[in-house]
């Protein structure tokens, strides 16, 4: 750490001893005790001075040192402004300075702090050409305005700054939140416009990092202590619920991706006559897949597929039934159908496959038979389920309040338009086997279809 | 499986900056070429063949590179030492490359001062690092430019140049003076007018004006936060 710069004057107006800390940028000092405002760059001459002596209530004060972002840094400086719309609405910016890192600032409202330092590279002059625009993109981050722009004003000066401040001096403001604990504000007063980046920090860790003792923050504060931090909950660990719901949609994604990989292929065979062929199941993981698939619909109705263990059956399926115990699907394909997907859960041994072929063609039909298949189908769903119900934890470790929303009305509508979607094709589907097939197959009549109120 | 892992740590580890302790600095160990103060004797490593000014180490002789000659032009002050992210041929890294600090100018204005420190790559290219009390900057001297001395002359903060730079801010310093190796000479005490220019892509532009010129540099503000040293 290196060895801090401190000059010691007195005020030329009162003669308070003041203590000087800041670096080479400094132009002005503002007595604590007169509210002179003495210029730096010329034998400490008064330049204005502040009528309200009153210091506001702020845990802070000059001198003090602290470390941010593991940089020393000294208080040096400490303005209150008010929003000019709501006066009510104040609170305290200290000016801060390391000799290696320059200056930032510690931004102090209602028990949240804020880090903040000047940054040059935001796109200034492509920001003023779009007319101030509702969301700006900088350093690979996405950042939404908050609110409408507002104007600050000055109220009350101590200590060292790099500029003249006046009392009633006005600036106007944009604040954007980014992602986590980030935010921009630009600020624009009839001298130039300034970029800072905001950093929402756990207020405990500022006392802490400052020395405060508790006693005389809850003191000052009460309710509006440590505890009040709104940027706290958003850095708060993340709570045991949400914690278990991502332990589980970790499970269901390493599942997701078992599924892909995991299945073996262990019998294939494509053929337009009637087989026996034994089959071997290695693994009893999952299930076992068995796929039926003919050209068309006519050659997959004229086939018939037996399973066996030994003598016993297991499953058969054709087109007008399926017979089993121990399976997941419980109903036939329907005409129409060329490919049928049977999924069993079968114990480690050798089967027997029986194919019969009704009606025989020259037409192929394949059957192949993978075992440790996993149904998408399950999963899914049951994922995003536990996505949506980790979602509020997330969002408050990770988003921004704006952030969250966007997110959250993306994520609803993104499943709005899933479930619309699956809606309309039930419907459709309905539709057409209720209506339109019985129609098509000389079933009903249209007119019998719309009387049949 | 194995392999792709190992890859990727290695690639992990690079893209990170990681490593430049360990391969880096090798590499800057190994200077163009030295030469020996013609006042003391002292060895003086030389890392770039743009070097045109050193300050001997053990001296302080202001020291001259000719062609293959080498001229003392007198003993130069000793900087006040001031605390700094960066250390004179202490390697620094920046998003993945890592600089040797070459050389220093320090200005001075008003109450304060700035550095300006000539730094290579890992390339060997040569770039200026900035410091102004935690600005910094990290820039590259233009080969040619457009600007006249007659094009600067009154021009203030908000004015246009070629090019869609704009003017960000003006002032001037005077050279306390350096310590390493310069690509150029310096006139220790002489007063230097700058500006500073951006344009829409935040790039930045300094121009400066002295006795012997005017000089281009272009180049981007940088994160000190994001700068990693030793």
């Amino acid at each position: 750490m290196a060895a801090e710069n401190v000059t010691a004057i007195q005020c030329t107006h009162c003669g308070a001893p003041l203590t000087l800390h800041g670096g080479g940028r400094i132009a002005t000092v503002t007595c604590s005790y007169c509210g002179s405002v003495l210029d730096m760059n010329d034998h400490y001459k008064v330049l204005t001075q502040f009528r309200e002596l009153q210091p506001p209530p702020v845990p802070l004060k000059l001198g003090m040192r602290g470390t941010i972002r593991g940089v020393a840094w000294t208080i040096i400086g400490w303005i209150k402004y008010a929003s000019v719309d709501e006066p009510s609405e104040t609170w305290s910016e200290f000016s801060l300075y390391s000799e290696i890192y320059g200056y930032g600032w510690l931004v102090y409202e209602a028990g949240v702090f804020l880090f903040s330092r000047r940054v040059r590279d935001f796109p200034l002059l492509r920001w003023e050409a779009k007319r101030h625009p509702r969301t700006v993109f900088y350093r690979q981050g996405h950042f939404v305005a908050s609110e409408g722009a507002y104007v600050a004003e000055i109220e009350y000066v101590q200590g060292e700054l790099s500029w003249v401040a006046h009392a009633g001096d006005q600036t106007t403001c944009w604040d954007y939140n980014g992602a986590g604990r980030r935010s921009l504000s630009i600020e624009k007063s009839p001298q130039e416009t300034e970029v800072y980046l905001n950093e929402t920090l756990l207020t405990p860790r500022v006392y802490s990092a400052f020395s405060l003792e508790p006693d005389r923050e809850h003191a000052i504060h009460g309710t509006e202590g440590i505890d009040a931090a709104e940027g706290d909950t958003e850095r708060a660990p993340l709570s045991t619920y949400t914690r278990g719901m991502l332990l589980l949609a970790g499970v269901l994604l390493l599942a997701l991706l078992a599924s892909l990989l995991t299945p073996k292929l262990i019998f294939q065979e494509v053929t337009s006559r009637p087989f026996r062929r034994m089959v071997t199941v290695d693994s009893d993981a999952f299930l076992t897949h068995i796929r039926l698939k003919a050209p068309s619909s006519t050659v997959l109705d004229t086939t018939h597929l037996t399973l066996y263990r030994g003598d016993h059956e297991l499953y058969s399926i054709d087109r007008r039934a399926a017979h089993t115990s121990d399976v997941l699907l419980q109903e036939t394909w329907k005409h129409g159908d060329n490919a049928v997907d049977i999924f069993i859960k079968l114990p480690t041994g050798t089967y027997r496959l029986d194919l019969v072929v009704f009606v025989p063609s020259r037409q192929q039909i394949s059957v192949t038979v993978y075992e440790r298949t996993m149904r998408l189908w399950l999963i899914v769903p049951l994922f995003l389920l536990i996505a949506v119900l980790a979602f509020p934890g997330l969002k408050r470790r990770f988003l921004s309040s704006d952030m969250g929303k966007i997110v959250g009305v993306m994520a609803v509508g993104t499943a709005g338009i899933y479930w619309l979607g699956i809606g309309v094709v039930v419907a459709l589907l309905v539709l057409y086997f209720t209506v339109v097939k019985p129609v098509k197959e000389g079933k009903v009549s249209w007119q019998e279809v719309l009387n049949d109120d | 499986m194995g392999t792709m892992i190992v890859a990727h740590a290695f690639f992990y580890c690079t893209d990170l900056g990681l490593c430049y302790n360990g391969t880096m600095k090798q590499r800057f160990e190994t200077p163009w070429k030295t030469i020996h103060c013609p006042q003391c004797g002292a060895v003086l490593p030389l890392y770039l063949a743009q070097t045109k000014l050193v300050q001997c180490r053990q001296c302080h002789s202001m020291i001259f590179l000719e062609d293959e000659a080498v001229r003392v032009a007198g003993v130069a002050s000793v900087l006040a030492p001031e605390p700094s992210l960066v250390t004179l041929e202490e390697p620094f890294a920046y998003e993945g490359v890592s600089y040797l600090p070459l050389g220093k100018i320090r200005y001075g204005y008003g109450r304060g001062f700035w550095e300006e420190w000539w730094v290579q790559n890992d390339e060997g290219a040569p770039y200026w690092l900035s410091i102004d009390e935690g600005d910094f900057a990290l820039e590259t001297a233009d080969a040619t430019h457009p600007y006249t001395a007659e094009m600067l002359e009154g021009i203030g903060v908000g004015a246009m140049l070629p090019g869609g730079w704009v003017v960000t801010e003006t002032g001037t310093g005077v050279c306390d003076g350096f310590e390493g190796s310069l690509p150029w000479e310096v006139r220790i005490g002489e007063t230097y007018r700058y500006l500073q220019l951006t344009d829409e892509t935040t790039r930045l532009r300094t121009i400066e004006i002295d006795t012997g010129g005017i000089r281009s540099f272009t180049g981007r503000w940088i994160d000190p936060f994001a700068i990693e040293v030793r």
